[in-house]
C-alpha cells in the first residue's frame, strides 16, 4: 500500500507536468510523473501526515466517495492552504500524477475508446471554468458528481457506474454538459432508478435506446425520439417556462410527455 | 430587485434587499424562488415566501468563492402548485463586497484559485479571459496599479496577439477576424504576419498599443457590449 501526505503541485510543477503530458501525447508513449510526486521544488505539502492512499477504484463512485472523505477529513488544512477542491488545478493534477499510471490502463492494456494514447488533455488537466469539460477529468469529474450529492449518493448513480479510465458516458456527457438537468435531484434519482440495475449497481442493457446518438436516427431517416440527448433538450425549453425542480417526479414526467414515458419509474401514469 | 452578496464567518450569502412586483399582474399568494446556479456545483435554492409580501429577511448560503461565477435568478410560480414561472428574472446583477477581488477589464475577468501567479491568460471559443488569483492579497488593488496597467496589460495583448496568429487558436472565426481588426488598427504601419515571425509580430502589436490611446477606441468601436 502507497501512502502520501496530500500535496499540491507548484507553478513550476504544473509547467513540468504539462511538459511531460504534451510530450507523452505527441509521442504517444506512457506518461511517467512517478518522480514528480514528492519532488520538494514542484510539489508542497498540504497535509504532514500520509493521508491520501493509492487505491485502485472498482468504479467512479468510489473514486468519488473516496475524495469527498479525503476532502472532508482534511478540510482545515485545506481551507489555511486556500486549496478549494472545487476549483484547484495544482491539486487535482498533482492527485492525477499520484494514480498515473493507475490511470493510463483498464486491466493491464491500453483503455480503449480514447483518442490517442491518453485521451483528451481534459481528461488530465482539470478545467473547473470550463462549463463543457470540468466534468471530464478523471479523478475530480467522479468528485464533484458525489460532492454535490453526498446526502444521497445512489441518486447519481447513472453518473457514476462506469470505470473510472473509461471514456465518459453518454449520460455523463449529456448531463453533466447540461444547463440545468445536473442540478435535478429528483430527475437524477428516477433516471438511476430506472437504468441501474440494483442488484449489480451497473446499467441495465434496456439503456441502450436511450443514449443513441443523433447519427443513428439520420442514417436510419426517421425522427429522433425518446433519448438523453432530446431529454435534455426539451428539459432546457421547458425550463424557461416551468419550474422544473418539482417534488413529485411524476408531475415532471408529466410536462416532459409521452415520449420520455420510459425514462421514468412507472411510465404508465405518464398523460401526454 | 436589488441582491447582494456578503461574507459572514468566511461563509458567503446570498440576500434579496428589495424585489418589487407592484407593476406586474400577479395573483396574491405566488410563491417566490430565488436560484443560484453554479457550473458543477448545483442548483442553490431559497423560498422567498409569496406574493405580495416576500420575506427578504432569509438568505442563501453558497461558497463565496462562487459569488462572481454564480447564475442567479428569480421566478414567480402559479400559486396552484403547477410548478408555471409567471415571471422569470435570469442573469440578475449581484452587488458583490469590495473584497471579492473582481474587476472589470479587458476581456472578461473570472476568479480562479490557482498557486503565486497573480493572473493568467485562458482562451475558448468564446474568447479570451483574465483570470484573477482570487487567494493573493488585495488583487483587486494590485491590478488598478498603474504598474499592472503598464507591465502587464502589454504583455496580455502580447499573449492575444500570439494566441490569434496561431493555427490552434481556439476563438471562433468571427472573433479572430475582430482582433485582427482592432490589431491592424493599431498596428497599421508596422510590419504583418506576412513578414515577421507571430511572436516578433505580438511584440511590436504589444509596443503599438503600449504607445497608442487609438487602441482605446478601436477596442470600443470592435467590441461593443454584449458582443464578448
Amino acid at each position: 500500500m502507497t501512502l502520501h501526505c496530500l500535496r499540491v503541485f507548484t507553478p513550476s510543477g504544473m509547467e513540468e507536468f504539462q511538459q511531460r503530458w504534451s510530450n507523452a501525447d505527441e509521442s504517444q508513449t506512457k506518461l511517467n510523473v512517478s518522480d514528480m510526486i514528492e519532488h520538494p521544488t514542484w510539489t508542497r505539502k498540504i497535509t504532514q501526515n500520509e493521508v491520501v492512499k493509492l487505491s485502485e477504484f472498482s468504479d467512479r463512485e468510489q473514486c468519488g466517495r473516496y475524495f469527498v472523505e479525503l476532502f472532508d477529513s482534511n478540510l482545515e488544512l485545506l481551507r489555511a492552504a486556500e486549496i478549494n477542491p472545487q476549483l484547484s488545478v495544482e491539486l487535482w493534477t498533482w492527485l492525477t500524477a499520484v494514480w498515473c499510471d493507475w490511470l493510463q490502463q483498464l486491466n493491464g492494456k491500453p483503455v480503449p475508446f480514447i483518442s490517442g494514447y491518453l485521451g483528451e488533455k481534459a481528461r488530465w488537466i482539470f478545467e473547473p471554468t470550463d462549463t463543457q469539460r470540468y466534468y471530464r477529468h478523471l479523478l475530480a469529474g467522479p468528485y464533484l458528481i458525489t460532492e454535490s450529492n453526498k446526502d444521497d449518493v445512489s441518486r447519481v448513480r447513472i453518473l457514476l457506474y462506469n470505470n473510472v479510465v473509461n471514456p465518459n458516458t453518454r449520460w455523463v456527457e449529456t448531463i453533466c454538459g447540461s444547463e440545468d438537468v445536473n442540478f435535478n435531484k429528483n430527475l437524477l434519482k428516477a433516471l438511476s432508478m430506472k437504468f441501474i440495475d440494483p442488484s449489480t449497481g451497473k446499467i441495465k442493457a434496456s439503456a441502450s435506446e436511450q443514449v443513441r446518438r443523433k447519427r443513428y436516427f439520420v442514417d436510419r431517416g426517421i425522427e429522433e425520439k425518446g433519448t438523453i440527448d432530446r431529454l435534455t433538450q426539451v428539459y432546457n425549453q421547458l425550463s424557461r417556462t416551468w419550474d422544473l425542480v418539482v417534488p413529485e417526479i411524476e408531475q415532471l414526467a408529466n410536462l416532459l410527455g409521452s415520449e420520455f414515458r420510459e425514462f421514468f419509474p412507472d411510465n404508465r401514469r405518464i398523460r401526454r | 430587485m436589488q441582491v447582494v452578496a456578503r461574507e459572514d464567518g468566511g461563509r458567503g450569502f446570498l440576500q434579496v434587499l428589495k424585489l418589487d412586483l407592484s407593476e406586474y399582474e400577479i395573483a396574491d399568494g405566488s410563491p417566490i424562488v430565488l436560484e443560484a446556479k453554479i457550473s458543477r456545483y448545483g442548483n442553490f435554492r431559497l423560498e422567498l415566501g409569496v406574493t405580495p409580501s416576500p420575506n427578504l429577511a432569509s438568505h442563501l448560503e453558497i461558497p463565496k468563492e462562487f459569488f462572481t461565477s454564480a447564475e442567479v435568478r428569480i421566478k414567480v410560480l402559479e400559486p396552484n402548485g403547477s410548478g408555471k414561472i409567471l415571471a422569470f428574472a435570469e442573469d440578475v446583477e449581484v452587488d458583490i463586497p469590495e473584497t471579492s477581488g473582481i474587476r472589470s477589464m479587458l476581456p472578461t475577468i473570472k476568479v480562479a484559485s490557482f498557486s503565486h501567479r497573480v493572473w493568467r491568460l485562458k482562451a475558448d471559443a468564446s474568447g479570451f479571459c483574465i483570470e484573477l488569483n482570487q487567494n493573493f492579497p488585495h488583487v483587486d488593488e494590485v491590478t488598478r496599479s498603474k504598474e499592472f496597467l503598464a507591465i502587464v496589460i502589454p504583455d496580455i495583448i502580447r499573449q492575444i496577439a500570439i494566441s490569434i496568429a496561431s493555427d490552434d487558436c481556439p476563438l471562433s472565426q468571427h472573433k479572430v477576424e475582430k482582433w485582427q481588426v482592432l490589431f491592424r488598427t493599431v498596428h497599421q504601419d508596422r510590419n504583418d504576419l506576412q513578414t515577421l515571425e507571430p511572436e516578433n509580430w505580438a511584440d511590436e502589436v504589444a509596443e503599438a498599443f503600449s504607445k497608442s490611446e487609438a487602441f482605446i477606441s478601436a477596442y470600443a468601436n470592435s467590441w461593443r457590449r454584449g458582443e464578448e
